[in-house]
């Protein structure tokens, strides 16, 4: 080769060196699209003059299992068949007697649902089991003034230990409190606070749960009296929906739950529809604040929109009853209502939408019947129902769908799980 | 040589002629003692040797020039003789001899003593009050070579003469001084100590015959020495026939009978580790009779015991001195391991040597080209493994330890591949490779790891200083671009990323393209020979490596040579016969990109190799050539890497080619040190390219990244108690934070490591099979959440361990919310989640089976054991699919694979091409 011939043959690799692009590192296959979980978490008191009955509903066949965590262990587990109409009480005294403890139901899919109902010696309470644990949850709606005992239980079905901190407002402000910091709920346990004994006289409590380490699943338990209440701490977000039953007193909450001002605005349904902003108002973090349903005589639904994510909670109270829920951020073609119903209920429904929806409601029980009904856009009905387990919404347009029992002095309110009834 | 002066100015008599004919010695001009009637009498005792001139041995005693003329006995089978007595052997010759007799003269039949030799002989003797005196030994038909002057031994009885080889006789050692021993072939002894030593012990050869007479008559209180004024010329018949060993055992005997028991009792067991040192340290150079020689010598030894100890016993009673008279005329330490030792350090510094100015003279040696070079190079090399000398070997990418080599035999002869749920697929070649060098340290694993790594550098250095060498460079550039080699553009990418094998790769290439790069007349099978005695290691190391040296070939050869080094170069080829079986089972190692480093190319290394082979292009032919096919095989390997074509195995070579074109280029541009413009152009470009090089072999490790899997994953069989350690399933974003090859996973990289501890062998990953892709498919579910259970989901795979390395994982959050995989805390910094539904690898009905070398062992059974391997029929016994995986009877307590025998077939070509190579070397140093 001669040398102006090497020279050109190295220049030219150096020159396509330069001027190639470089391959590209490989990459690992992309992540898979979120499964749905398929259990719910529920807390549970047996003993102390209350007992809970847990109603566990499916839209699919399969196996069910209930297991019951104290202590990082589990103390009592049973597994279930559902019956041929799609749902089945299990009450936890014929499990174990153990006190307050998390129940883990495993579902036969996603498209199923848990709902704890603790029965007192004249009070109960009924919420949808938790079924989304993410890493922050808020709550609002308590009190620790008077008579009134709010009482917070995490609950850590999981294999790890989980560390978690409460950021806790009231009207004082936020409250400081070494109890409210790094609190350790251990691996197949649940740890139960009441918040009375921390910050007492308050009359408004917001928790916020913010989750460092694990996961876990958070409710309160709030009595006043003789009544109670029972609710779950969920994400914050900015949109909520919530049927008000008919003929009810008490007061909607609106807590903020992100640090900063928020500005939110309460939107009012009545029999021809949204009616218009009733409320608007802002928050500063963790503040919350009540809109009495006397205020808004008439008003068969709110819709709630905020700036930065709040947390929207419906309490029903005459004095002597007590039941609250939470709104839900979803609407949905299927609602899994468990009741655990020892008398009649009724169904509320929010159609939110601009079109009718035909609505079919089945109560999951032996011989449970199915009720049609067509629900007019933007409307709101409210049918009652016999007992049973647990009833089943399914409507062509997506809606909201929440129970609400009535009875003497137990009053309970429980928003419906959303599930894919495709 | 330890030797007391006696005396200066021994009778000296002319040099000047010599006589060059064995059988007719030249007279020198006589000085005859005649009328001296006070001269000692001397009885001469002949020995017959066997094929000498017994006629022409009468005839020279006959000629020597001392009154009284001594009498002649011949002694020995000498058949029918006229006027000479004749004695049957020298116990009886002696014995027999008159009282008159002052002194014998013991003298061979193939020596040839000077006229004046028995008289020189006499003379210094009772001059000096002396027992025994040896004459001054010449090589007979030479001009003057010394054969011995009388020698010092070391305390096994090993002569040590001092005499180089070939040594002429200059008078230098003209000194008449006492000696540890003079040879038999001509001495002097008293008469009265003949008698009572009962002379020469008639089992032992020569030269060990005389070292059994001259410590025999020292302890007898008598002086030995030697009388270099005597010349006897030797013709060394007597030696021939004697095997090596006969002497060695000669010794030993002279050792055991001389010795007190007090001195044989370190004696021996000193003798008898030297004796194995001797051997290893022989075998190192492929000499095998010493081993044999010392098990002879100890054998015929043992069978004489008893006549030992009779001579021990005549021994008693004539001494009068201590083995301390015999310490003061040895040498210390042995002469045979100093021998060893010396020619190790001569081939060692041989190797860097190529001009032998180390054998013409230490003060020379730094004016050899090159040599500064070398040393320079290797003490950076010795810095560089300070970290792996140091602390140890990492033990991180796909540098890992080595498995027992028993078990890595068996793999790699076509045994079960435990690489992730295992496979009939081969083992990566190396593997063989971990198993010779864990058997040449004994089976002590870590320390192969080690010494070889450690060693790979400098054997890279020295042979890039070869391959200099051969391509007609000179100077010190070829040995430190031995640096670039091992740390250049290429190489440094590999041992970055892990690649243990890389640097033994690179060290063997230049060793590879010199064997081919033959120069002109060098013929026979010994050139080819080595070719595929290298060709085999290096394609076990890296097997697409082997093309190399024919393309070498191809740019590098003048016309006249080209076809010799082609075929050279083709004959290469066969050395990939030792990777056949792991490239058909790894088709994608050759073709799959997506398993790459895909490195960007650094732009200093290519602005450095432009300009370091453009400027040497410039320059003269000698070293234009070397630089522009280094320039172009660095560049051009660059340029091929750039297209995602070609799996690892491609990247590996391409990588490693660029490292040695880069070297070439540094080697040309520092061969010669000269103040021209263009030459200091190209001696600071190849400058500049050693000290890039430097930076990855700055951390000590050679650039292998740092990490101990080993300490980092050892929590799996520290907390898995007695129960084998299963697996564990090691997760990450970053590919590189994984050890070896890895499989993508869904948001992430994954493998299964063994959880006793990650071995060499497991670093590459075999073709996926049917457990493979469930296992994919699990984890594919498990990353999409909602699964309570997802230990109970790995169970089946023996997957004990979850470990996520590097950034956070969207799969993690999978494992937030779940039953069975336990978060534990460990100070490793990986995520570690220990499995609370694991299963055993290899599970039985009552019981677990662990892993037992290649396969399983445990309590037999009357059921099956599930094996979580995948499934192959080779399985042993009777193995039966159990969904992905086999499930074998376990009756018998053991689970094994079982090759058909293609595959043995296969495994074993590679080491039959090595054996071939070694016999063509054979074949041809006989030829030779």
């Amino acid at each position: 080769m001669s040398r102006a011939l090497s020279i050109l043959t190295l220049a030219a690799l150096a020159a396509a060196l330069v001027v190639l692009p470089a391959p590209a590192r490989p990459e690992p296959g992309p992540a898979p699209a979120h499964n749905p979980s398929s259990f719910s978490v529920c807390p549970v008191i047996e003993g102390g003059g209350r007992t809970t009955q847990l109603a566990v509903a499916s839209t699919v066949e399969g196996p069910a299992a209930l297991t019951l965590f104290a202590n990082g262990s589990t103390v009592g587990s049973i597994e279930m068949a559902l019956g041929s109409n799609g749902a089945t009480v299990i009450p936890i005294v014929d499990v174990a007697a153990v006190g307050t403890v998390g129940g883990l139901v495993e579902l036969p899919s996603a498209s199923a649902a848990a709902g704890s109902r603790i029965l007192g010696a004249v009070s109960s309470t009924l919420e949808s089991c938790i079924t989304s644990i993410p890493a922050q949850v808020f709550l609002a709606g308590g009190s620790t003034a008077g008579q009134s005992e709010m009482t917070l239980h995490l609950m850590n079905p999981f294999a790890g230990d989980a560390v978690a901190t409460l950021v806790v407002h009231s009207e004082a402000g936020r409250e400081s409190n070494n109890r409210f910091s790094r609190v350790i709920v251990p691996s197949r346990g649940s740890a139960v606070m009441n918040l009375n004994e921390v910050i007492s006289g308050r009359e408004w409590v917001t928790v916020r749960v913010d989750v460092t380490r694990g996961r876990v699943a958070a409710a309160v338990r709030q009595t006043r009296g003789e009544a109670a209440a029972a609710w779950n701490a969920v994400e914050p977000g900015v949109s909520w929906l919530i049927p008000i039953p008919t003929g009810v007193d008490g007061r909607l909450v609106v807590a903020s739950a992100t640090p900063g001002s928020v500005e939110y605005q309460v939107d009012l349904y009545g029999a021809e529809g949204v009616e218009g902003a009733a409320l608007t108002g802002s928050l500063s973090e963790g503040e919350e604040s009540s809109l009495s349903l006397a205020d808004i005589a008439g008003t068969r639904a709110v819709r709630v929109v905020a700036t930065s994510p709040v947390v929207v909670s419906l309490e029903v109270s005459d004095g002597t009853t007590l039941s609250a829920t939470t709104a839900t951020q979803q609407t949905a073609g299927s609602w899994l209502l468990p009741a655990a119903a020892s008398q009649g209920v009724r169904v509320v429904l929010l159609n939110p939408e601009l079109e009718d929806a035909s609505v079919v409601v089945r109560a999951l029980r032996e011989g449970g019947g199915e009720f049609p009904v067509n629900l007019p856009a933007e409307g709101v009905i409210e049918l009652s129902l016999d007992a049973a387990d647990a009833y089943l919404v399914d409507s062509d347009v997506p809606i909201v769908a929440m129970l609400f029992e009535a009875g003497g002095a137990a009053d309970a309110l429980a928003m419906g799980v959303p599930v894919d009834n495709g | 040589m330890t030797a007391k002066i006696l005396l200066t100015g021994a009778d000296r008599f002319t040099m000047a002629d010599r006589m060059t004919s064995p059988s007719a010695p030249e007279l020198t001009e006589q000085t005859p003692n005649e009328g001296n009637a006070t001269a000692p009498k001397v009885l001469v005792l002949l020995t017959v040797i066997e094929g000498a001139d017994l006629d022409a041995a009468l005839a020279v005693v006959g000629r020597q020039v001392y009154e009284p003329a001594p009498e002649v006995v011949v002694v020995g089978d000498a058949g029918k003789l006229e006027g000479v007595r004749v004695a049957p052997d020298l116990e009886t010759a002696i014995a027999e001899a008159d009282q008159s007799i002052d002194y014998f003269w013991i003298l061979h039949s193939d020596a040839r003593p000077r006229p004046d030799a028995l008289r020189a002989l006499v003379t210094e003797v009772e001059r000096n009050g002396a027992a025994l005196g040896g004459s001054k030994l010449l090589v007979a038909g030479t001009p003057d070579v010394l054969e011995s002057v009388g020698s010092a031994t070391d305390v096994f009885g090993e002569p040590y003469s001092g005499l180089e080889e070939g040594e002429i006789d200059l008078q230098q050692y003209d000194v008449v001084r006492e000696v540890a021993f003079v040879r038999s072939a001509s001495m002097l002894v008293r008469r009265d100590l003949a008698q009572g030593l009962r002379g020469i012990d008639h089992l032992l050869p020569p030269i060990a015959a005389g070292l059994d007479f001259s410590q025999r008559a020292r302890i007898a209180g008598g002086r030995v020495i030697s009388v270099p004024s005597s010349e006897v010329y030797h013709q060394g018949r007597c030696d021939e026939g004697v095997e090596g060993w006969r002497e060695q055992a000669g010794r030993l005997r002279a050792m055991l009978t001389a010795y007190t028991p007090l001195t044989l009792l370190w004696v021996v067991p000193y003798e008898i580790i030297v004796a194995i040192l001797h051997s290893l340290g022989s075998l190192l150079f492929g000499r095998w009779r010493p081993l044999v020689r010392h098990l002879a010598a100890w054998g015929w030894n043992l069978v004489r015991i008893p006549s030992t100890l009779k001579l021990r016993s005549r021994n008693r009673k004539i001494r009068v001195a201590g083995d301390e008279e015999l310490f003061r005329f040895q040498a210390r330490g042995s002469v045979r391991l100093r021998e060893i030792g010396t020619e190790l350090s001569s081939r060692v510094l041989g190797l860097f040597d190529d001009d032998q100015a180390l054998a013409r003279g230490a003060k020379r040696v730094w004016a050899a080209p090159g040599i500064w070079g070398a040393v320079l190079a290797g003490a950076i090399a010795l810095i560089a493994a300070r970290s792996i000398l140091f602390t140890g070997m990492p033990t991180t990418g796909a540098t890992l330890p080595f498995e027992a080599p028993t078990v890595s035999f068996s793999r790699w002869l076509g045994g079960w591949n435990d690489s992730g749920l295992g496979s009939p697929s081969a083992v990566h070649p190396s593997t063989l490779m971990t198993a010779v060098l864990s058997v040449l340290t004994f089976g002590a694993t870590a320390a192969a790891r080690t010494v070889a790594t450690v060693l790979s550098v400098f054997v890279g250095i020295v042979g890039m200083g070869r391959l200099g060498g051969r391509l007609g460079l000179r100077g010190p550039g070829r040995y430190l671009a031995g640096l670039v080699l091992m740390a250049g553009p290429g190489t440094a990418v590999l041992a970055g990323n892990g690649s243990w094998t890389a640097l033994f790769a690179a060290a063997l290439l230049p060793w590879l393209v010199r064997a081919v790069m033959v120069p002109d007349g060098w013929e026979g099978p010994g050139s080819f020979g080595w070719v595929l005695v290298l060709a085999v290691p290096t394609a076990a190391f890296a097997p697409l490596l082997t093309p190399v040296p024919l393309l070498m070939a191809l740019l590098l050869s003048p016309r006249g040579s080209m076809t010799r080094r082609l075929v050279r170069g083709l004959v290469a080829l066969a050395g990939v016969a030792v990777a056949v079986p792991f490239l058909i089972g790894h088709p994608e190692w050759i073709l799959d990109a997506g398993q790459r480093i895909l490195p960007i190319p650094n732009r200093i290394w290519v602005g450095l190799i432009t300009a370091g082979a453009v400027l040497a292009a410039m320059l003269a032919d000698r070293w234009r050539t070397v630089a522009v096919v280094g320039g172009v095989l660095a560049l051009g390997s660059w340029v091929a890497l750039l297209f995602p074509v070609g799996g690892p195995g491609v990247e590996e070579a391409l990588l490693i080619t660029a490292s040695l074109g880069a070297a070439l280029v540094v080697s040309a541009g520092l061969d010669m040190i000269a103040v021209e413009p263009l030459r200091l152009a190209a001696i600071a470009a190849a400058a500049a390219m050693i000290v890039v090089s430097l930076g990855p072999l700055g951390n000590g490790r050679y650039g292998l990244p740092s990490g101990d899997l080993d300490e980092r994953y050892g929590f799996g069989p520290a907390l898995s108690g007695d129960t084998d350690p299963g697996r564990m399933l090691v997760v990450s974003a970053d590919r590189d934070l994984l050890p070896g090859e890895v499989r993508p996973g869904p948001g992430f990289w994954y493998r299964l490591v063994d959880g006793s501890g990650i071995t060499h062998d497991e670093a590459w990953l075999p073709g996926p099979m049917e457990g493979d892709i469930a296992l994919a498919e699990t984890l594919r579910i498990i990353a999409a959440g909602g699964e309570l259970r997802p230990g109970a989901m790995l169970a089946p795979f023996a997957i004990d361990w979850v470990v996520i390395e590097g950034p956070e994982l969207e799969l993690e959050a999978a494992l937030v919310g779940q039953l069975d995989l336990l978060p534990t805390p460990l100070s490793t910094g990986a995520r570690v989640y220990e499995n609370l539904s694991s299963a055993e690898i290899a599970a039985a009905d009552d019981g677990a089976w662990t892993r037992s070398g290649a396969g399983y062992a445990g309590e037999p059974t009357s059921g099956r054991v599930r094996l979580a391997v995948n499934y192959d029929p080779g399985w042993q016994p009777d193995a039966v699919a159990d969904e992905w995986a086999v499930t074998v009877d376990g009756r018998t307590g053991r689970a094994y694979y079982e090759a058909p025998a293609p595959d043995v077939a296969m495994a074993l070509a590679g080491p039959l091409v090595f054996l071939g190579g070694l016999g063509l070397i054979i074949w041809g140093r006989r030829k030779r």
